[in-house]
């Protein structure tokens, strides 16, 4: 906050103590498990499977070869039946493998462990894009990539905020792996050539914050950072800034930081030390929609509506079924989707209905917008279909964070008007 | 089981725009209470009386005049007024307002404030000026002369600083000006005369605190409004040797911060941005300062709010951008604007020339027709007299006859005291006819009278008989106000006369 820019975050209502210390469940698939055939927005895949195969845990079917590699493994074991188009939580039908589980979770090592201690760092890079570790955080971004261009690196940066209202699986994946997160850590700050690592930590896990900090005693090239219990405090930039008072440009390479969810250390060194690729998740599913509000441990391509059935059901007749968190998750016109390797949270909410306000022009989206637009003003401009004024005004810089959608007194769907003036942009330089 | 499916996000801060509006009908109805007990203590409970009506007829016609709109254009009334908010609009007009306005002036001012300052615009959230705003200024303009006689309550601070001429450099000056109001310390309580809810600089305040804190308002409008206007005045005050409080009355007085806290920060129309909201706020404490010296007018405050409302657009286009990048070119702004300002208000400041009410430098005279008077013009009873004495001394009876002048009739700005001009006119009781008029007490001013303390003047008097009452005598070309005050003397003297 300053004089002239505005807070550009804001505490929000987490809801966390629905799921943060409940028994964790584990659910089971069906018959069934559908491995969608994406990464990081491209579904250009090589099949490494056909069918009537008869795979593993672990057996890679599918490799990203292009600008980045990122490999995809099966979750359960049992036999290939084919690639079928289903919604995907990107809100687009995509190809998934549909595998028929054999409920015997027989497990294959795609790839060797490796000893963090003795591995160089370019071992330990190729490791990572070998064991297809994505970014955890929610984006997927392929987590080698970083390392393999990081340059004047100080700082290795384990965002474990999880500012999302409602999610708790990144709190509960880290407090029942401590030891996982300094491994994982650790490694990442000798792939970087760092000196130190900070884990962000919100000031307001004090249990976690405790934990963390008495298995830290002997590392002591690894510290906990708290930050404050704010939104989008999880975002790169935001938490950058908190921690080090500075803003870069593009990348927070620019300032020698390389940021990585915790849950992506955790995965990462669980590659490591029993060389598993990521084929189960620690997901929260949460909201006033579900009857039993849960963290659960889930297979990769198990259908949210067995998840769902699997928590009781939902507890209205009407409800906005959201992938991931309820800000920047998106809602689902169905269950038929499956959870993939980057779902940290399901969130089920009864949906609210309020009068229609007109907007009051009080600013409150410009002041918390975390990128320091001026969403009213793009709302303006895009209703008047004005390119350049949007160009002027950046509207492409938005992170979609849904921050002013959330703040607006009159309750307008802010954040929708902004993605439109996204797209406008993108339509008119094509 | 259906899925509801609308764009990310599903989350919603509490906050509504009603909680909003509720927090600044809170604020408003303190304010409110304040005028309501103070008038009731200060001058009794008609007052008090009185400013409740006050308050119930501007709320009631915005009320009523919406409720109307929404019935002609087929739409739900309740559900309808829940978002518009005319009350609002209301309360803030009332407390604009002095306790002796005219209740129809009053209900006018708001029936346009809501029509024409607000839902022709396209209603609650597209107008361009403040609704309050434009009533205030219908009510001003319109109605200027519309007050009620019997809630008389004395002079307001800045009409009595507006015949200072908006400078006070002398400190006896200053003594008899501030004792005038109990003091500063009074000024900032607020129990003076002035407009309902624009005195009480320390209510307002802490209603701007709630407000601040509850995010209802910016407090960066009314700390750089107030922070400006202060600025400003300092440099009118410094290079004039102005009086050491001089700057204090400025924000004091004539509804600046009731103005800051209520008017400048309605979102609706201010800009969006915060150094949008500071531009705004600057501009209009440099339009108040110079509409109080140069127009010297003590509504500055109000017609800057009017003017800035105007500006927002342009201001919105200057700050436009990615904040963050913008900061150092929207810091820039500011004190370009800033600076602008203090020249401005130091170049009108050096043409400032204290006045001093009391010295009897007087409005100019106020033009009359240029007519041939005659005794039977029915203008002359204006000039209400009565005969005082009678003294008969043989066929010649004196009579001391008491008759308004001009600034009894005319000078309504009560810081002036004017008398009756009283007038001895000796009478031939067998003849009938006018002896001699002289002056006993000239209650008229000096300018205004100035012909009429003719010798001249007076002698045209002579002679005259009962006869010429009915003959229509010229008495005056071109005649003034004294010589219609004395010549409705003699009319009364000589009606007493042909009894
Ligand atoms: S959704 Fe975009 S415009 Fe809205 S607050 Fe977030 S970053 Fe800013
Ligand atoms: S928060 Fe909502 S009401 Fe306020 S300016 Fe933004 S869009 Fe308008």
């Amino acid at each position: 906050m300053s004089l002239l820019v505005g807070p550009m975050q804001q505490h929000l209502n987490g809801h966390k103590d629905l799921t943060d210390h409940n028994e964790i469940i584990e659910v089971s698939p069906s018959k069934q498990v559908l491995i969608p055939l994406v990464c990081y927005g491209s579904n250009e895949l090589e099949l490494l499977v056909k069918e009537n195969d008869k795979i593993k845990v672990g057996t890679k079917i599918a490799l990203r070869n292009d600008k980045m590699i990122i490999p995809i493994f099966s979750s359960v074991s049992g036999t290939v039946v084919k690639v079928v188009k289903n919604m995907h939580d990107m809100l687009r039908p995509v190809d998934h493998l549909v595998v028929e589980n054999d409920f015997q979770y027989e497990v294959e090592m795609p790839f060797n462990p490796l000893d963090p201690e003795k591995a160089s760092p370019e071992e330990l890079i190729d490791f990572m894009m070998n064991a297809g570790i994505v970014g955890l955080g929610g984006a997927g971004f392929p987590a080698y990539i970083k390392y393999k261009f990081a340059k004047d690196i100080h700082t290795v940066l384990i965002n474990g905020v999880e500012c999302e209202p409602y999610i708790t699986a990144d709190y509960r994946n880290m407090t029942d792996n401590i030891d996982k997160l300094i491994v994982g850590s650790k490694a990442m700050m000798k792939m970087a050539n760092a000196k130190e690592v900070l884990i962000a930590i919100k000031e307001t896990k004090q249990d976690l914050i405790a934990q963390l900090e008495s298995a830290l005693k002997d590392h002591s090239e690894i510290k906990v950072v708290k930050v404050p219990d704010v939104y989008p405090m999880g975002w790169e930039r935001t938490v950058i800034y908190q921690v080090f008072k500075k803003r870069y440009d593009r990348l927070p390479g620019e300032i020698g930081v390389v940021v990585n969810n915790s849950s992506t250390a955790i995965a990462f060194a669980n590659a490591l030390l029993n060389g598993a690729p990521i084929t189960q998740k620690m997901v929260t599913v949460s909201g006033d929609g579900i009857v039993k509000p849960s963290n659960i441990l889930v297979r990769v391509g198990t259908p949210v509506s067995e998840v769902v059935a699997a928590l009781g059901g939902y507890n209205a007749e009407e409800v906005n079924l959201i992938a991931g968190g309820p800000m920047m998750g998106k809602t689902m016109p169905n269950d038929t989707f499956v959870i993939t390797v980057s779902t940290n949270a399901i969130t089920v909410l009864r949906p609210q209905k309020f009068p229609d306000v007109a907007c009051l022009r009080c600013g409150r989206c410009s002041d918390t917008c975390p990128a320091g637009l001026q969403p009213v003003r793009i709302n303006e401009f895009e209703k008047a279909r004005d390119v350049d004024s949007l160009v002027k005004l950046s509207a492409l810089d938005c992170i979609e964070c849904g921050m002013c959608t959330y703040v607006c007194p009159s309750r307008l769907e802010v954040t929708e008007g902004v993605r439109r003036a996204k797209r406008l942009i993108m339509a008119k330089k094509k | 089981m259906k899925f509801i499916s609308k764009p990310a996000p599903n989350y919603r801060d509490k906050r509504s725009t009603q909680d909003i509006m509720m927090d600044v009908t809170l604020a408003l109805v303190v304010v409110a209470l304040f005028a309501i007990v103070f008038n009731f203590m200060q001058y009794g409970s008609a007052y008090g009386i009185r400013v409740i009506l006050v308050i119930l007829v501007a709320v009631g016609s915005s009320v009523l005049t919406e409720v109307v709109w929404f019935l002609l254009n087929k739409k739900p009334v309740l559900s309808s007024l829940a978002v518009s908010f005319p009350w609002v609009t209301g309360l803030i007009l009332a407390l604009m307002c002095q306790v002796n306005v005219s209740l129809y002036a009053l209900s006018m001012g708001s029936i346009f404030a809501i029509l024409f300052g607000k839902l022709i615009f396209g209603g609650f959230g597209h107008n361009i000026f403040n609704p309050a705003g434009v009533g205030r200024a219908v009510v001003l303009t319109g109605f200027a002369s519309a007050v009620v006689v019997d809630f008389a309550t004395g002079a307001t601070p800045t009409s009595t600083m507006n015949a200072y001429g908006w400078l006070i450099n002398d400190a006896a000056l200053g003594e008899t000006f501030l004792s005038g109001f109990g003091g500063l310390s009074n000024l900032f309580i607020g129990s003076y005369a002035g407009a309902l809810g624009e005195t009480s600089t320390l209510t307002l305040i802490l209603v701007g605190i709630y407000l601040s804190w509850r995010k209802a308002i910016d407090w960066r409008i009314p700390v750089a409004y107030i922070g400006t206007l202060l600025l400003l005045a300092t440099v009118v005050g410094l290079s004039n040797q102005a009086v050491v409080w001089y700057p204090l009355f400025h924000i004091l007085t004539g509804g600046a911060v009731f103005g800051a806290i209520f008017m400048l920060t309605d979102p609706v129309t201010s800009p969006t941005s915060m150094t949008g909201r500071i531009i705004f706020a600057v501009g209009a404490a440099i339009i108040t300062m110079v509409i109080r010296l140069k127009a010297n007018l003590p509504e500055g405050v109000l017609f800057s709010i009017l003017i800035m409302n105007m500006l927002t657009p342009i201001i919105e286009g200057l700050t436009d951008g990615q904040q963050i990048k913008r900061q150092t070119k929207n810091m820039r702004s500011i004190l370009v604007v800033l600076l602008a300002g203090v020249l401005l208000t130091f170049g009108l400041g050096n043409m400032l020339v204290a006045k001093d009410p009391n010295a009897k430098v007087e409005p100019e005279e106020p033009p009359i027709s240029l007519k041939q008077l005659a005794l039977s013009d029915a203008s002359l009873d204006e000039f209400v007299g009565e005969i005082v004495s009678k003294s008969a001394d043989g066929d010649f009876t004196t009579y001391n006859v008491k008759v308004a002048g001009y600034g009894e009739l005319y000078a309504t700005d009560d810081y002036y005291t004017y008398t009756d001009n009283e007038l001895a006119i000796v009478v031939d009781t067998v003849n009938k006819k006018l002896i001699s008029i002289t002056y006993v007490t000239f209650g008229d001013t000096p300018k205004i009278g100035d012909k009429t303390k003719d010798e001249e003047y007076l002698a045209t008097f002579k002679d005259m008989d009962l006869s010429d009452l009915q003959q229509d005598v010229d008495l005056l070309s071109g005649a003034t106000y004294t010589s219609m005050s004395i010549a409705s003397a003699v009319k009364i003297v000589m009606m007493d006369l042909g009894n």
